[in-house]
């Protein structure tokens, strides 16, 4: 069976654009919160915000008064977690690991949730696409480690974390060979950047 | 009628809440006298119900209660409340453009200002109990008959449909009970301390501003159920519910009572009682004739020092069957007596419910006692009983139950109904409870250690 260009150029595309949404997608995770916000609030002064805030938590005289917040789900810097904050994958799990090097467990997961999407984003708008999945994949098997070192604590679920990240580094391996027929880019790496990733073919 | 020109907010209510509100009555002008924790239980259901204009509220405690109550009118309805410590001034400025006043002050408060409020022309919906005194309460009641106006007391189960299925239909309609003989009631309630006032200073009132209105500090402020002079202590806060209940289900008037409290749990550092009134309290009232001409004893106890036992209901106790009633749905049983009749016709017709055997599985120990009895529930479908949606696990949310009986009274304002705890009726509840605290001052008898001792 024959393909012709386009036919590769489409499948390595269809690639690209899955592996870019992986990315930033879970890198935006990791940005996400809960806030609690006060419903309603339009003509509210300060002061009577503060007054039902306090009723509604505190109150003197009987019970708290009618909740007036609700809790949303929205995103910002100040809910950044690089890795998960309860369940066995937190910073505290990993230091404790003999495998890991404790000093280097929060360094990575401060830059993790800004690798993802940076990484993300540069592949998906095309910026020296062989490099970003080497780069990607790399970052995946860094994520693949985490799993294995925390095999012996967490057990199957650890095995199915390594399984699902290894189709993903199937899918990079996968875009890597079609890279040849990729098209539009942004910024393309030239022979004499420093690397030889041959896009400048 | 006296009626509003402001636009209301935006409230979504369900159709089921808007028609059974009678969302087509005209907008009424109503104010709120006192916001503490009945206040403010009241205030939540009033704020859900259409066609309202709150005009003023009036707290003492101005930068905590008051403070409160008019910033939730403005947030739910968009309206803005004038705030008012003296409810006389209240009075002086808007009594004649209101059509309602909801008081749920400390009860020393409800007589001076019911009758103040209904001299004014002024519709009033009082907390119960009417007064701390019976002098007080019977004063609302000549001021009701004088002014014309309406007076409505907060015993909230009169207008609670499932409380009116079971008299009307239950008690009265199908006999279900057959003849009730007796009837045992109970509101038992956990430890709790003492209410203590908000961390932050910036809300608490001064001494002052305190005694300006009686109270010595804002301990007694917050705990003035417990004191003399302001409140009537558990058997009136809670007790008077379900006292008069039991009037109202029997039809009759109590001919006795006799009563025994105890003030030996709450105590202060020195060992005295910690409150003027009593912990715990049991009585029994005995009834001459009920609707069915005949005698029954009503055995009914409050406790603040113990919450096993059920909670808190009424038992209406027959010699076919037992009706167990509570505000709390789930609490609500029936039970036939294994001698009366099948219920099944009944069950038929969608008068009562499915039936439950897993209680009447307990084995006899003793040829003596009786069989334990199948229970049964009440129909699915209560005539008046409104769903207002889903709670976040999928369970249904019934209307609050306070807001049947607000509902009632607005509806007696502007002419759709009557009222179903007038001042006259509610009197008899406040009758039976007094009569109780006096039968624990003078009513037992004293037993002698001579008594038990053959000499």
């Amino acid at each position: 069976m024959k393909f012709n260009n386009l036919t590769y150029t489409m499948a390595f595309w269809l690639l690209r654009f899955w592996l870019a949404a992986r990315a930033i997608g879970t890198g935006l995770t990791k940005f996400q919160g809960k806030k609690e916000i006060v419903t309603n609030a339009e003509g509210l002064s300060a002061d009577d915000i503060n007054i039902l805030q306090e009723m509604a938590t505190n109150t003197a005289g009987g019970p708290p008064a009618e909740k007036i917040t609700e809790t949303v789900q929205t995103l910002g810097f100040e809910f950044y977690h690089g890795l998960p904050e309860k369940g066995p994958m937190t910073v505290e799990s990993f230091s404790a690991s003999p495998l890991m090097p404790s000093f280097m467990v929060e360094p990575y997961a401060l830059v993790l949730g800004f690798a993802l999407i940076g990484l993300g984003a540069a592949l998906l708008l095309g910026i020296c696409t062989r490099v970003t999945l080497f780069l990607m994949g790399l970052l995946y098997i860094s994520l693949t480690w985490g799993f294995i070192i925390l095999e012996p604590s967490m057990g199957p679920s650890a095995a199915a974390g390594i399984a699902y990240l290894g189709v993903h580094m199937v899918l990079i391996v996968g875009a890597l060979l079609l890279a040849d027929y990729n098209k539009f880019e942004l910024v393309k790496c030239r022979r004499g950047c420093g690397l030889s990733c041959g896009c400048e073919k | 009628m006296k009626t509003a020109s402001v636009a209301g907010g935006g409230l979504v209510l369900s159709s089921g809440m808007l028609k059974a509100a009678g969302a087509s009555g005209k907008k009424l002008n109503v104010a709120m006298v006192g916001v503490g924790a009945e206040g403010r239980v009241l205030l939540q259901s009033l704020l859900k119900l259409p066609n309202l204009n709150f005009v003023a509220i009036c707290d003492i405690w101005k930068s905590y209660a008051q403070r409160y109550a008019i910033a939730m009118v403005k947030k739910t309805l968009k309206q803005d409340a004038k705030g008012y410590e003296d409810y006389k001034l209240l009075i002086k400025n808007h009594a004649k453009d209101l059509d309602a006043v909801f008081i749920a002050t400390p009860d020393c408060w409800h007589a001076p200002m019911t009758v103040d409020f209904l001299e004014a022309g002024v519709n009033v919906y009082c907390e119960k109990m009417m007064s701390d005194t019976l002098e007080g309460a019977r004063k609302m009641v000549l001021a009701a008959r004088k002014s014309g106006k309406l007076l409505q007391i907060g015993h909230q189960r009169k207008s609670n449909p499932r409380y009116i299925y079971a008299r009307e239909k239950l008690l009265r309609g199908a006999s279900i009970c057959g003849n009730i003989m007796a009837c045992n009631g109970q509101w038992n309630r956990a430890v709790s301390f003492d209410l203590q006032p908000p961390k932050n200073q910036k809300y608490t009132m001064s001494t002052e501003e305190l005694n300006k209105y009686g109270y010595k500090n804002m301990h007694q402020f917050l705990n003035w159920r417990w004191y003399k002079g302001f409140g009537g202590g558990a058997i009136s806060d809670l007790g008077a519910h379900q006292i008069d209940i039991f009037g109202w289900m029997l039809g009759a008037r109590p001919s006795r009572v006799m009563a025994s409290g105890s003030r030996d749990y709450y105590k202060k550092p020195d060992g005295s009682p910690a409150h003027d009134w009593d912990d715990n309290v049991m009585c029994i009232f005995e009834f001459d004739k009920t609707f069915q001409g005949k005698k029954a004893q009503v055995f009914y106890q409050v406790l603040t020092t113990t919450s096993a036992g059920g909670g808190y209901f009424e038992s209406f106790m027959g010699d076919q069957g037992t009706l167990k009633m509570s505000e709390n749905p789930a609490l609500i049983k029936l039970f036939r007596e294994n001698n009366a009749p099948k219920w099944d016709t009944l069950i038929e017709e969608g008068v009562i419910g499915g039936s439950d055997a897993s209680g009447a599985s307990v084995k006899i120990a003793d040829s003596r006692e009786s069989a334990a009895l199948v229970s049964y529930n009440f129909p699915d479908k209560i005539p008046g009983v409104v769903v207002i949606g889903k709670d976040k696990d999928g369970n249904t949310v019934e209307k609050p139950i306070h807001m049947y009986h607000l509902e009632n009274f607005l509806g007696a304002v502007r002419g759709e109904n009557k009222l179903n705890c007038d001042a006259e009726h509610a009197y008899e509840a406040e009758a039976a409870v007094f009569k109780a605290r006096e039968a624990i001052e003078n009513g037992p008898l004293t037993f002698e250690e001579s008594d038990f001792v053959v000499s």
